[in-house]
Order: structure tokens, then sequence, then C-alpha cells
């Protein structure tokens, strides 16, 4: 007599072999009487952490204060678009104008971030100054993300003081959030898809290419020799090259994965945590800094208001993208 | 409801045409338009090979003698680190190898914004494996695309 199949959940193994793409791109939410509960915690949370990004913006903008003598002073630059008008006006206007819009919104949507005109606003400032300081030459891309959450956070539901915000609102609210995550991780994936795409070029041309054993060094010896800078750690990984290796891989699996991550909310905190490590592990051998990526990724999902307070690390693991099947969850639960 | 459904294909969409967006940037030299950026950032892993370096002749009226690579001039120029100034080196190079019209706003950036005034600089395209410059530190001058001077330009004011 053959033995009887073990008895399995219908619904889960329908769902695991209808939908096996799912596994990779993350799991269908249900809607439960648990989901709505979450929602409002989450909206308690998300309100705050935008709050927080405002407060961080205006921080930035008042920080700035401190240069505005010598940035009014500055030549002529070779406007990006958003600053064009710069060449029609006198000079130190323009840039007295772009400080005063950047310093303005912040402190705008810092005492009201509920208010979408004073959200635009902050938009305005900190698109113009981004614009304005990276017209000398060279774009540098600290301040992108930054930009970019910002324009999203504009479409941010307006809530009324003293009137708890309908079911709807939650949701639009949460949705706008979820947006910024989306538009954070997404930058990432493409820079990780970039180091692969690129490899596989440089891989048929016969070059050396990212998944070699020596091409952090190389990496790093270019960049310190482009600004003859001296890193903390750099110059000990050229001369150990091989210790580079994983921590390249490591970083091109963090960096492709990571718009699958914001699917799955378990793996929020891990994957931040991941990439502030990253941004840490770049200063020490490039002197590459991105604290204000580091920022975002601190406000938006080490602190993530999707982050479910009963996971565990044993869900995180069997969550990881490809990685995951090696921890399966029945074990896991 | 719709107006949840509305944002939804909002965000969508937004998210789909920055990543179209970004990915076309790579067609352009500079790879933005900002704030749409490819994000390939180290995505290359350097070869031996040829990059433009800018080679200083004079600073202040002062001669400099050996002349001396700009990023190896940090007693003389206050931005020797600046990573912007390779930057300009690169595309001043290439625009003077193809005879284009962007030589001029480089020289310009680069002379009004970087360099001290009464300073003379030649560009030069060197040869080198990146870690063994690293190591040893020879380099190799295969070009020499020509000496400029910002003599007659006001002085830079980035830090």
């Amino acid at each position: 007599m053959n033995p009887s199949p073990p008895q399995q959940n219908p619904k889960e193994a329908v769902g695991r072999s209808a939908h096996p793409l799912r596994h990779l791109l993350g799991g269908k939410p249900k809607l439960s009487a648990p989901a709505f509960r979450l929602q409002t915690k989450s909206f308690g949370r998300a309100t705050l952490l935008v709050r927080c990004y405002y407060a961080c913006n205006l921080y930035f903008a008042l920080a700035l204060m401190a240069d505005w003598t010598g940035l009014l002073n500055r030549n002529m630059p070779a406007p990006l678009w958003p600053v064009a008008w710069l060449t029609h006006v006198p000079l130190r206007t323009g840039i007295g104008a772009i400080l005063w819009l950047y310093l303005l919104g912040a402190l705008a949507a810092a005492i009201f971030p509920q208010k979408r005109w004073t959200r635009i606003i902050a938009f305005a400032g900190v698109f113009e100054w981004v614009a304005f300081n990276n017209s000398y030459g060279k774009i540098g891309h600290s301040m992108h993300l930054w930009t970019l959450v910002s324009a999203l956070l504009i479409f941010l539901p307006d809530l009324k003081r003293g009137e708890s915000p309908s079911r709807t609102q939650r949701q639009k609210f949460l949705l706008i959030f979820w947006a910024c995550q989306a538009m954070i991780m997404l930058a990432y994936s493409m820079s990780g898809l970039g180091k692969v795409v690129v490899a596989i070029y440089q891989g048929c041309l016969g070059q050396m290419h990212a998944f070699s054993s020596n091409a952090l060094a190389e990496v790093i010896a270019e960049r310190l020799l482009e600004t003859n800078s001296r890193s903390l750690l750099g110059p000990w990984l050229i001369d150990h090259s091989s210790v580079g290796w994983p921590l390249l891989l490591g970083a091109i699996y963090l960096e492709l994965f990571a718009f699958l991550t914001v699917f799955r909310p378990s793996l929020h905190r891990f994957w931040a945590c991941g990439l502030i490590l990253f941004h840490i592990g770049s200063f020490l051998l490039l002197t590459v800094s991105f604290p204000q990526n580091c920022l975002l990724l601190a406000l938006f999902f080490l602190s993530s208001p999707f982050h479910r307070d009963d996971e565990n690390w044993r869900h995180t693991l069997a969550d990881l993208p490809l990685l995951g099947r090696l921890f399966p969850r029945q074990c896991a639960s | 409801m719709r107006a949840y459904r509305r944002i939804r294909i909002f965000i969508s969409w937004f998210l789909s045409a920055y990543f179209a967006m970004g990915l076309l940037m790579l067609l352009r030299p500079d790879m933005e338009i900002f704030p749409v950026f490819s994000w390939f950032l180290f995505a290359r892993v350097p070869q031996s090979g040829a990059q433009f370096g800018l080679l200083l002749h004079q600073v202040n009226s002062r001669k400099i003698e050996p002349p001396r690579l700009y990023q190896e001039a940090g007693d003389l120029v206050p931005t020797a680190h600046s990573v912007t100034v390779y930057k300009l080196a690169q595309e001043l190079g290439a625009a003077i190898e193809k005879n284009s019209p962007e030589t001029t706003r480089c020289r310009d950036l680069l002379e009004k914004d970087w360099l001290p005034p009464q300073s003379s600089y030649e560009l030069v395209k060197l040869n080198s494996d990146p870690v063994t410059r690293w190591k040893t530190g020879k380099y190799e001058i295969i070009q020499r695309l020509g000496t400029f001077t910002n003599a007659d330009k006001p002085s830079g004011k980035n830090e």
C-alpha cells in the first residue's frame, strides 16, 4: 500500500504552486480584521515619521544658513534646468530667493506638515536648492532621493486638525508613504542592476568585472587616485583584495533586491540595516558618503510603520529574496 | 475609493516612468537630467587605460617646477581632493578630443570656480592601472592636449 501523502493546507498548496513568482515578489496582503487594526497603528506611526522627515528637512535648511554669505557671492553657475532662470535675474537676488524659499518652505512644512501647500513650498525649496548646488560642473546624488521623496509627499491627503481621518484617508496616506519607500528602494535596485548589467558587458569583453575577486580593489584605487585622498580602510583592502570579493557581492545583492523588500515588511529593518552598513563601508573604503540616504533609510525603513511587532528573525530569513528558500517558512513559524 | 485607485495608478506610473527614464539617461553623456538619474554608480570596474589629468604649471603667478597634477597639489589649491575637478577634467578632455563646443563650458567652470587666479595648466592624457599606480605612484603621459590659462578670469569661490 502506498503511504498517504502528508496533510497540507490546500490553500497554501494552491498558493505556492499557482503563484511561484509571488514568493519572489511578495505575498498578497489579506484583508482581515487584524489588517484594519494594523492600519490605524501604521497610520499613527506614519504621520509621526512624516513630521520627523520635515523636521530633518528644516534642520538641513537651518544648517545651511552658516554658508549663506559664501553662497550669495558665488560665481554664475552653468545652471541645471530648474534654475535656468538665474541667468535672467541679478545673480545675488536669484540665489537669495532660492535660499529663502528653501528655509521658509522647510519651516512651514515642519510646522504644518498636514497642509499640502506647505509641502509644495517645501518641495520647491529643496528642488531649487539641490538644482542650484549641483550647477557647478558635477551633479552629486546625495540629495536626489530626499528631493524625490519630498515630491511624493505632496500627494499625502490633507488632514484636518481635530478630526479623525476616515479609513480611506488613512489608506491613502499609507499608500503615499509606501510610494516613498518604493522610490528609495527603486534607486538602490537600479544601482544594483547597473552593476550586474555592466559586469555582464565587461565579462563579455574579457575585462575585469564586478564579480571578479579583485574588482573592489580596482574601484577603490581609482576612486582614491581621482582625488588623491586617503580612506580609513581603502589602502588596507587594496593590499588584501580578496576580502573585498564577498563585500562587493553582498552589496550587489542588497542593492539589486532592494525594491522587492518594499513588498515584504518583515525585511524593512533588516534591509535598512544592511544598506546603512553598506553606506558606512562605502565611506570607510571610498570616502563616498550618503548621510541623507542613511537618514531616509532610518526614517522610512528602520522605523517602518508596516513592520509588525510580532515578526521574528525566522520570518525575516524566510522572506529573503532568492535565499529565503533555504529557510522554509513552515520551520520558521 | 476611486481616488484611492487613482493614487495607486499614479504611483505605479511614477515608479515605472522613473525607472524607464533613468535607463534612457544612459544614452546621455552625463547620464542624467536632474533629478532623473540611472543610478549606475561605480558600475564599471576600472581597467588599465587612459584618463585625463590637469597638470599645474603656474598657480597665483607662481611657477610650479616640476608641474604637478591638480589632485597632488593640496598645498597650492584649496580643492585638490575635489571629485568635481576630476570629472570636469574628464569632460574637458573628451570635449577637446571631439572638438566639441562643450570645451568652453568646461573651461569656464574649471577656470572660474576651481582654479586660483593667474593659473596655468596643461590637460594631459595619462595611462595607468589603478592598483599599480596606487602602489607605485607611477603613471605615463601619453598625450598632451593643450596648455590653458585663467589669467584674465575672476578667482575661484568654491571651498
